[in-house]
């Protein structure tokens, strides 16, 4: 391997280094950026460990790794994303990855992951897992080092053309759609109290199915503080008086994210989450954007499928020692019965 | 299992239905030359096991199905292609090609109901492990996973040549390598000589693959099966690469599908390495091959070495899904067999014979 190729820790005074990489990579999101990290970092117990990968002096990949130690630092695992933090993906961003040649793309990817396992054989966790972003198709490297790599997916649609989207639709959509327009539930623009009311919601609707939302509202919290209303968006659905339920989504680069939506018990007239959904993609074309993506298509519910957007893949690598993986196992078997 | 107002039925195709299977074949996305019931019969003959088709019918059209290699290991029945990716890279589920105005919920039930269909069908049959090997198209595997299937991410590459024969578009080794095999005076010539090409590919098979040693003469009978066979239907070109003194440096055989072509196999005599013949011989093929075709599947990305050969023409990386579901006795079976091989069997074969190879299949 080119001894050209170096990885290396940024401090925390280099966060414009890592924000101008996020910002150039094609697989740079709002979750890589800086701040968002930071949070993760706050509010998850764990360590950020910014790496930036270089090739002579130029900056070409970097991966946000936390260090999570549990049980008096006995067991450590190295997660990206950390959990409970509701984000899906985060992993590793390359600068000018869709325009490297092939040839040179596998050659930096696999010059990147000898690097990264050398740097993690320092640590010496028990289990690393890395869920990268979409984006990103060639997991050879983690394959080839010993990862467990699987398939997920997450709904993404180029809405540039509104009425293409619109008659993409199911049919009983936009007719409930229309009826809940025609009914008088209105969309609204909102701020903390909307954010407030769509994270108690979601937390009531998570307690009905017997879970418990493991995100701390401090957390959700200092993310609007953050975010909004730059990168964040929050809108509600109210019906007279009444608020039944909002959608906040993310917006970066070219791509409006939806990211949490909840609303009351539905009246029997109208669909809020409908209107909601279609609401956030009306608003993605007329701001500018291109992309509209509705996270976590792995769920058995068809919910939403009916949108009528494209399948995109992204991929979870994890490695776990050998006597860690048969302790995690049985641990989460017995977790799951109860 | 229900879909729309009828029930999906799977059942095994009988050889009259042949050539509906391959009617399913040419107009599926996800149907290759690999699934025709050509390829599967001159595997039935050679190959050990039983080769079916499994068809899912919605009342009585023929809407998606499998093929399946079916064999016994010691108690287990079980069902996964031979000596895969060397001979048959796709072997996975083929489901009718939906109108593209189709909506994806509608698609997504459609996929889910067949996969479950199927998935419900090998497990009355009482299969201990199934492995399929999906084609590239069939990119939503969820619905095997959610019936309790494993997948695994494999490669392959594409070459768009009609986009990226210019030169340019290849890395510097590649453009080096085919001018000094064009300086030499290296011929490439089209043939239907099944031993010479064989000849050459045993060298492969010595130098990289000896655990399929055992195998190199079914696998000479295949090809001599299938080349003239699919030769005459013209969906096949086999293709040798010359020295000026008349040795064979490198050949290729080339398959071709109403689809895109295949570069199927591969092999390069290992003393005219140095001569560029390798990357040449794939250079002449992209330029002959993209003035009629549009999309080719180099097969294959994931061997390390293999892999960066390839990169070199610059190809598009594309990912395809195996999925395999095992019973809980084999799975059982099956990690007291790798517990032995690797800590007593290996070692102590290693210590008997310091060639010993730790390669298995």
């Amino acid at each position: 391997m080119g001894d050209r190729f170096a990885i290396q820790e940024l401090s925390e005074s280099d966060h414009k280094i890592w924000d101008d990489l996020v910002q150039n990579s094609d697989q740079g999101t709002v979750f890589h950026e800086f701040d968002w990290l930071k949070l993760m970092e706050k509010y998850t117990d764990s360590k950020l460990i910014l790496l930036t990968a270089t090739y002579g002096d130029e900056i070409f990949a970097g991966i946000p790794l936390f260090l999570q130690e549990s049980y008096a630092c006995l067991i450590k695992r190295i997660l990206s994303p950390p959990y409970p933090t509701m984000v899906h993906y985060l992993g590793p961003i390359f600068n000018g990855y869709n325009h490297w040649k092939e040839n040179i793309r596998q050659y930096r990817l696999s010059c990147f992951q000898k690097k990264l396992d050398e740097y993690l054989q320092r640590i010496n966790p028990h289990s690393i897992l890395i869920v990268t972003p979409p984006n990103m198709l060639d997991m050879r490297s983690l394959s080839q080092a010993g990862y467990l790599v699987m398939p997920k997916y997450t709904y993404v649609a180029d809405v540039s053309d509104l009425k293409h989207v619109w008659k993409g639709f199911k049919k009983k959509l936009r007719s409930s759609i229309m009826k809940a327009e025609k009914n008088g539930l209105r969309i609204e623009e909102a701020n903390l109290s909307g954010y407030n009311l769509v994270t108690h919601l979601l937390s009531d609707r998570i307690k009905e199915k017997g879970q418990r939302l493991e995100v701390s509202s401090e957390y959700l919290f200092e993310v609007y503080r953050t975010f909004h209303p730059k990168n964040l968006r929050v809108v509600i659905c109210g019906y007279e008086q009444e608020d039944l339920g909002g959608l906040v989504s993310t917006q970066h680069k070219d791509k409006v994210t939806i990211w949490l939506c909840a609303t009351e018990k539905s009246p029997k007239f109208a669909s809020p989450t409908d209107l909601l959904y279609w609401e956030t993609i009306k608003w993605t074309n007329e701001n500018g954007y291109r992309y509209c993506e509705i996270l976590f298509a792995e769920s058995q519910v068809e919910y939403k499928s009916k949108y009528n957007f494209g399948l995109v893949s992204y991929f979870s690598a994890r490695k776990m020692r050998r006597g860690y993986s048969l302790i995690a196992n049985t641990y989460n078997i017995i977790r799951n019965r109860h | 299992m229900v879909i729309g107002s009828s029930q999906i039925f799977v059942r095994k195709l009988s050889e009259k239905e042949f050539s509906e299977w391959n009617r399913l074949v040419d107009n599926s996305p996800h149907g290759t030359i690999f699934h025709n019931t050509g390829w599967l019969t001159a595997c039935n003959q050679v190959f050990p096991g039983n080769y079916e088709i499994w068809g899912c019918f919605k009342g009585d059209e023929l809407i998606g199905g499998c093929p399946l290699r079916i064999y016994r290991n010691g108690i287990f029945k079980k069902s996964s292609s031979f000596l895969w990716r060397a001979v048959t890279p796709y072997n996975g589920v083929v489901i009718k090609s939906i109108p593209k105005e189709t909506k994806v919920r509608r698609a997504e039930y459609t996929n889910r109901s067949i996969i479950q269909s199927l998935s419900d069908a090998f497990d009355k049959e009482g299969f201990s492990y199934v492995k399929l090997m999906n084609s590239p198209a069939f990119i939503d595997v969820r619905p095997f996973v959610w019936s309790g299937w494993r997948n695994e991410v494999i490669y392959t590459y594409y070459l768009m040549p009609h986009k990226q024969v210019q030169g340019e578009h290849f890395s510097r080794d590649v453009r080096r390598s085919v001018k000094k095999a064009a300086k030499l005076g290296m011929t490439l010539e089209k043939t239907e000589n099944v031993n010479e090409y064989f000849n050459l590919y045993q060298q492969v098979l010595f130098r990289h693959h000896s655990s399929w040693l055992p195998y190199r003469k079914m696998l000479h009978r295949f090809l001599e099966i299938i080349v003239p066979l699919l030769y005459n239907e013209k969906k096949c070109e086999m293709w040798l690469l010359r020295t000026p003194s008349g040795d064979v440096a490198s050949g290729e055989i080339v398959l071709f599908d109403n689809k895109r072509i295949y570069f199927w196999s591969a092999a390069n005599n290992p003393n005219f390495f140095d001569t560029g013949a390798p990357h040449y011989l794939k250079f002449r093929l992209i330029e002959e091959y993209s003035k009629n075709h549009k999309e080719i599947d180099m097969i294959e990305a994931d061997t390390p070495s293999i892999a960066h050969f390839k990169a070199g023409f610059n190809p598009r990386i594309v990912p395809h899904y195996a999925v395999e579901k095992s019973s809980m006795i084999y799975r059982a079976f099956s990690t007291l067999y790798n517990v032995c091989y690797w800590n007593l069997y290996s070692p102590l074969a290693k210590k008997r014979n310091p060639d010993f190879s730790e390669t298995k299949d």
